[in-house]
């Protein structure tokens, strides 16, 4: 066939493409930098009101919703611009939100992202008003960064261990293990019930669940993180991972749990002795409401130490941000009012089964006499710290360095200290 | 009785069957392996979707469940957000389908008919660009969009998906094309049609196998997107795959047979497709795969 011609040569295709390109670029680079305009404080509520959430599913009856009911029943003329997001995308989502200008409204966010959030210097500082509400201290001292009061807290709780009364009674162990020792021995005494019960569903997976093992390290003494300066190589930390490896090649945990996917639907299925979860333990495992008996054998349990070292458990809690681009005063409002409104918090709690930060709550009959809440409180909550990597805006950076490495050892594919030696390598390194 | 004999009684010979034995037996059990290993999750997806919410992790596992209910069902179709997700799926993935098809039919005519400097460095260029997951680019498209006021539309999902179809899209008609012969071609220029009427009235009809495995693959890449669909869709144009996600897998519950159930009733359009045009899917795929 004869050749087509054609009016460009491949150079000048090239050079049209080229220019092209670098214009788009350009372009895009000078109105992204030009967005994300500063925010405004009218006094006046009212208008749209933006809220990113991942507690909110449209379409579906949620906790949520009864919250902004019942504060539009108050300001009729406040309009609701939600923004739903999957909770596991929440944060790359929602960092591309705010880099990209969008920084007006309120923003839900788990107390552990609030230091990466407040990296982009989006937050409002809503001391002032938060001082005034009667928030526990504790709460109000996790939803702080740098000094600054940078959301207001809205449930509080913590995550640690869970046991299953039935598996231990058949086991013939009463009370609940302290020391290391102990708990190693109920292991042992539950193994041997055989039925395909894994005495302990530890994370054992990289994923969301296998930084459960940095409160086994602090179980053990280690500090982990001391200005600033990631320390995992000391001799804490290398027993608590030879421990660890140990418990997998004695058959006292699995390979391959993560706490959604596995632990939580094993314990379900009462082949669990101990697994690790999150206050919202009692709706997350989805118990039917036809075996009461298991619901009612759920034990939240103080985590075992070496030797005479306190308990440790990891603080959990969501917080209401307020972003400082657009009208602040009806972003500001409404997170305070959902977060410390005494109807309000405790209609949450009724549907959500997270406590409120509030003292006035907190105190109520309602939260205080809930014997899961309770229970929870004395074994757990009382022991909670905050993640020691949650300091840096990398830190599901660093705590998946750490998994990869305990994943390594417990393959048996290096040493314990080996492992960690690498970990604490990238990790230094990643947050140089 | 000879194979004549028999050719003559039946009007046809019978084709005798190239492995026989051992040999046969290998390739039935092979087949069957096969078999359980594909259908196997097809139909643990079904009985999830019939099973109710509370049987879902039952141990001993239940190859049949104890109680059936459709349940999940009737959520999936009484939640009108989800028929929401469903409309906007099928309106970004019709059109970035369409779209898809028509540009590279004209990128694949000119790089299998035409001949000119660079024509090679071009089809390289566009094939090269599958090298590059969409998720690379997913954080640049945000802002690009967002700097122009396009995101939460219609029309930043079609065009990120139309822009990653394009060059499977390209590749396949392309290798259709060069089959077609180029007497075609010539035969039309000496009746004196222009190079439009040869591209629309000649081998465009004449290009439909490889036109329809195009637009299929367009399909199934545009309706089974999650990362662009979260990324650059609102609440008002979230399509399925994040629209699922976020309805059935909260932070505190997941609802597997929900999911389940929504994960079939979703998957059905595209297998309708699938049946309804996979004679043409064959011949669209494998031309040009065999020197004739």
């Amino acid at each position: 066939m004869e050749s087509q011609r054609t009016p460009f040569t491949r150079r000048s295709l090239l050079k049209l493409a080229g220019a092209g390109v670098g214009a788009a670029v350009t372009g895009s680079a000078l109105a992204a930098c030009g967005s994300g305009s500063g925010g405004t404080d009218s006094g006046k509520i009212g208008g749209q009101l933006s809220m990113a959430t991942y507690s909110y599913t449209a379409g579906k009856a949620s906790p949520l919703q009864k919250t902004l009911d019942a504060y539009q029943a108050k300001h009729s003329n406040v309009t609701f611009n939600m923004i739903p997001l999957p909770f596991n995308e929440f944060l790359n989502q929602e960092m591309l939100r705010l880099v990209g200008g969008n920084r007006s409204g309120v923003v839900q966010l788990d107390i552990g992202w609030l230091p990466t959030v407040a990296g982009l210097g989006v937050l409002t500082d809503v001391g002032a008003q938060a001082s005034k509400l009667g928030f526990l201290d504790s709460a109000l001292k996790n939803t702080q960064v740098g000094g600054k009061q940078l959301a207001f807290p809205w449930v509080t709780g913590s995550l640690g261990l869970i046991a299953n009364r039935e598996i231990l009674d058949q086991a013939k162990v009463s009370g609940t293990p302290q020391t290391i020792e102990e708990f190693e021995s109920v292991l042992t005494e539950i193994k041997g019930l055989g039925k395909d019960i894994i005495p302990y569903a530890a994370a054992t997976k990289v994923g969301d669940s296998l930084k459960d093992f940095i409160q086994w390290m602090q179980a053990f003494g280690a500090t982990v993180v001391s200005n600033r300066t990631i320390t995992i190589t000391d001799e804490p930390c290398v027993q608590a991972l030879t421990w660890y490896k140990s418990m997998l090649d004695k058959g006292l945990i699995a390979p391959n749990i993560d706490r959604t996917t596995d632990s939580r639907p094993l314990y379900t299925q009462r082949r669990v002795g101990f697994y690790d979860d999150a206050i919202i333990a009692k709706t997350s495992l989805q118990i039917p409401a036809s075996e009461k008996d298991l619901l009612a054998a759920t034990e939240p349990v103080t985590r075992p130490t070496v030797g005479s070292n306190k308990s440790v458990s990891r603080s959990y809690g969501q917080a209401l941000a307020v972003l400082s681009g657009g009208d602040v005063t009806t972003a500001r409002d409404f997170a305070a009012f959902a977060t410390a409104d005494n109807a309000t918090v405790l209609e949450y709690f009724k549907n959500t089964a997270l406590p409120p930060t509030t003292e006035a709550a907190s105190k109520s009959p309602q939260v205080a006499n809930d014997p899961w809440v309770t229970a929870w409180t004395k074994n757990i909550t009382t022991y909670a710290v905050p993640d020691p990597f949650w300091q840096f805006a990398q830190f599901a950076q660093l705590e998946t360095l750490l998994g990869e490495q305990v994943e390594m050892a417990l393959a048996g594919k290096v040493s314990p200290q080996q492992a960690l030696q690498t970990a604490q390598d990238s990790m230094r390194q990643a947050v140089k | 009785m000879t194979t004549v004999d028999t050719t003559l009684r039946t009007g046809r010979r019978r084709r005798e069957s190239p492995l026989q034995g051992p040999s046969k037996l290998g390739a039935v059990l092979t087949v069957i392996v096969l078999g359980v290993f594909t259908l196997l999750p097809i139909y643990w997806l079904i009985v999830t979707s019939l099973t109710p919410d509370g049987d879902a992790f039952t141990f001993p596992p239940r190859f049949w469940p104890k109680h059936l209910t459709l349940h999940a069902f009737t959520t999936f179709f009484g939640n009108s957000q989800l028929t929401t997700y469903f409309v906007n799926s099928v309106v970004v993935t019709v059109a970035a389908a369409v779209i898809a098809i028509v540009v590279s039919s004209y990128c694949a005519y000119s790089l299998s008919k035409f001949r000119y400097r660079g024509r090679t460095a071009i089809a390289y260029f566009v094939l090269s660009t599958q090298l590059f997951p969409s998720t690379l680019l997913v954080i640049a498209l945000y802002l690009l969009f967002n700097s122009y006021h396009l995101l939460n539309s219609y029309f930043a999902i079609i065009l990120s998906y139309s822009t990653f179809t394009l060059p499977l899209c390209v590749f396949i008609l392309k290798n259709y094309f060069d089959t077609i012969p180029d007497e075609l071609i010539e035969a039309a220029k000496l009746d004196g049609a222009s190079q439009l009427a040869i591209i629309h009235r000649i081998i465009l009809p004449v290009a439909k196998p490889g036109l329809v495995a195009a637009g299929l693959f367009a399909v199934i890449r545009s309706w089974n997107d999650f990362i662009i669909a979260l990324t650059l869709a609102g609440p008002k144009t979230m399509t399925l795959p994040p629209g699922l996600v976020l309805t059935y897998l909260t932070q505190d519950q997941s609802s597997w047979p929900g999911l389940m159930a929504a994960s079939l009733i979703v998957s059905l359009p595209v297998i309708v497709l699938f049946l309804f045009f996979q004679r043409h899917l064959t011949s669209g795929i494998t031309a040009g795969s065999i020197k004739g």
